[in-house]
């Protein structure tokens, strides 16, 4: 907060409360983690539905028997889902996971095994954008994913006031830092 | 500047409904024509379609308008959907004529307007014009242009094409036949050998099973090798022959702010490319064209391109240089990204980080075809010499960091070398893995605004030289 302070004397921007600070490296909402939890149960769910109706179809239309090992596999595969997208993967994510507002970029940090952290200048972001999902909008939590002309990323979870501070913000400094165009 | 809306040329209707037919049959291909054969009684309804086509495009022409309408160029079109659209000529970046074949017999062109959209909505295709009209409207669209900005800028004059070119690059005819020669596609020529050879199974009689095995030992070797030497021979002159009609004639007249690319023989086109959309620079270099230093150069563009003419959302600039030459051509064409190509080689720890996966690959695939077929473990031989390809193509990558401009050089069977600079990054990554960590390795990500999403990747360098990048990226 302090490192926020230093920043914000300096700019010279209208002085609407904001809520984001700079500078800071900031994680996202915990309850982040049961969403992804919830997410990841259903596509489970979906899964167990379609090996259930490809079980009733090897029954019912007399298909060989030897599909039952692929059905085996495919539910070793789905329990193998549910291990690590509810219990392992979530935490993991949520660890790695960061973004970081500067003056004149932002900074992103994602990823499970693979950890990627993305800069992306304001001078390049064409527009900012948040999405809410019924799962997000229980939660009170909204997505913001940021363009550039060379594809979006995105913040997965954030505080409704967070993150409507942070489109804000982000469109205040697409304004000061006006884009050099194409 | 009020007119009133205008039909296209009425050929319209048969150039569209060909080149409709063609988007129908050309992916379907033989299974089409498989079709046809065996299932005579479907004939009739095959021979409705094209007219089901033929009426669509009909009306899809008479409902088709353009008109200027003050500072606009407005399209009405859509026979289902309507759609009205309109273009403000000064976001048109430039204007396009070309013809085909079909098209020059009737002295008929095409004309298309490239603005800044992306690709698959971009480009604003007038399919069938008269060649005058076409002419009026790209005179039009120019004197709006100057119109306007004469009133928004005054000081700054507008260039046109009319202008003397700085200067003009013309593909001499011994070039054309290098070029075409050298640009034979080894991967197609493999892929056609091996269509053919699958084609050649059916001519057999069916015995059940192992059938292209059966037919080796009937055939002699000899002759095998004299049909896939013909085959190989066949397409090879097929790749140069259309090499030769795509290349024929090429011209690249450089002017202040724009390129101009002429070519084609049978199918001409003029392009116009404004230099500031160039975001990237792309040096090929292909096996037998490195082995006589010679280069293709592209360029990656942000706005809608033509893709079909492109490869694979680039443009041609020009298709045989020396690589003594490059940098003069680089200062000429496109200034920004001309200087010193260098290239710091990766280290040699990523190099062998990056070979375990492929290697990895081909033993296991090598182990199943043992496992499997008789002559299985004969495919180990390969796998040295894969190996071997795999680390020359590893070491033969690099980077380079000069003044604003990152160079990037990458290789799969071609070697390419991108040219870009910091304003045309759009975003930046550095990507690191658990075991790159312990290894001091990351890879680095670029992504740049192109008519398909461009990015360049710098596989497994040095983590010190990518925080180096990252923080170049980063600061002002």
């Amino acid at each position: 907060m302090t490192v926020a302070r230093v920043f914000q004397k300096d700019s010279n921007m209208p002085q609407h409360e904001r809520k984001v600070p700079f500078m800071e490296k900031r994680q996202l909402n915990p309850r982040i983690l049961t969403i992804w939890r919830q997410r990841a149960i259903m596509t489970n769910i979906a899964f167990w539905l379609s090996i259930g109706g490809f079980v009733t179809s090897i029954f019912f239309f007399d298909w060989p028997h030897f599909l039952f090992y692929i059905v085996a596999a495919l539910a070793a595969l789905t329990i193998l889902h549910l291990i690590l997208y509810v219990f392992i993967f979530p935490t993991i994510n949520y660890r790695t996971f960061f973004y970081e507002i500067r003056q004149e970029d932002l900074l992103i940090q994602d990823g499970i095994f693979i950890i990627t952290q993305t800069v992306i200048p304001f001078t390049r972001v064409q527009n900012v954008e948040t999405t809410q999902g019924p799962l997000l909008r229980k939660h009170r939590l909204t997505a913001v994913s940021v363009t550039t002309a060379a594809g979006a990323h995105e913040i997965p979870a954030l505080e409704e006031s967070d993150a409507l501070a942070l489109r804000d913000q982000i469109a205040e400094l697409i304004k000061e830092n006006p884009a050099n165009e194409i | 500047m009020k007119s009133n809306g205008k039909h296209l040329h009425f050929f319209a209707i048969i150039s569209d409904a060909v080149a409709t037919l063609r988007g129908i049959i050309v992916p379907l291909g033989f299974g089409f024509v498989w079709g046809v054969r065996h299932l005579g009684d479907i004939i009739g309804y095959v021979l409705i379609i094209p007219l089901v086509i033929v009426v669509f495009n009909f009306f899809k022409w008479l409902r088709f308008k353009y008109e200027f309408v003050d500072d606009q160029f407005h399209i009405r079109s859509g026979v289902l959907v309507r759609s009205d659209r309109y273009i403000r000529i000064q976001r048109i970046q430039s204007v396009q004529i070309k013809t085909n074949l079909l098209l020059r017999l009737l002295g008929v062109v095409q004309l298309k307007f490239d603005t800044a959209d992306q690709a698959s909505k971009g480009d604003t295709v007038l399919s069938a014009l008269k060649l005058e009209e076409a002419e009026r409207i790209k005179a039009e669209v120019s004197r709006g242009k100057t119109q306007q900005s004469a009133t928004a800028v005054e000081e700054k004059p507008v260039q046109t094409s009319k202008d003397l070119p700085k200067k003009i690059y013309l593909l001499s005819g011994k070039r054309l036949l290098a070029a075409s020669l050298l640009s034979s596609k080894i991967g197609v020529m493999i892929a056609a050998v091996a269509g053919l050879w699958s084609q050649a199974d059916d001519f057999i009689p069916d015995s059940i099973q192992g059938r292209s095995l059966s037919y080796l030992e009937h055939a002699s070797l000899v002759g095998i090798i004299i049909i896939i030497g013909v085959a190989i021979l066949l397409f090879w002159l097929f790749s140069l022959v259309s090499a030769l009609l795509r290349w024929g004639f090429f011209k690249l007249s450089i002017y202040e702010e724009e390129w101009c690319i002429h070519r084609g023989v049978w199918e001409t086109s003029d392009e116009t490319y404004k230099t500031d959309r160039v975001q990237a620079i792309r040096i090929k270099e292909q096996w037998f064209q490195q082995l006589f230093g010679w280069c293709t150069v592209y360029a990656d563009c942000s706005g809608s391109i033509d893709l079909e003419k492109s490869d694979g959302g680039s443009i041609l600039v020009f298709p045989l240089l020396r690589k003594k030459e490059l940098p003069d051509f680089l200062k000429t064409a496109i200034p920004r990204f001309s200087g010193p190509i260098e290239r710091h080689p990766l280290p040699m720890r990523g190099t062998l980080y990056r070979m375990i996966l492929p290697a990895a690959f081909w033993i296991v695939l090598c182990s199943v075809l043992t496992w499997w077929l008789d002559w299985g473990k004969y495919t180990f031989i390969a796998f040295p010499f894969i190996l071997a390809y795999i680390w020359f193509k590893n070491r033969s990558e690099g980077w380079a960091l000069i003044d604003k401009r990152l160079i990037v050089v990458n290789r799969w069977l071609t070697k390419t070398t991108t040219i870009t600079t910091k304003q045309h990054i759009q975003s930046f990554a550095k990507r690191q893995s658990r075991f790159q960590k312990k290894l001091n390795l990351s890879t680095c990500k670029t992504f740049i605004r192109a008519s398909t999403q461009e990015t360049f990747t710098i596989h497994q360098l040095d983590e010190q030289d990518a925080d180096r990048l990252f923080h170049w990226f980063r600061k002002k």
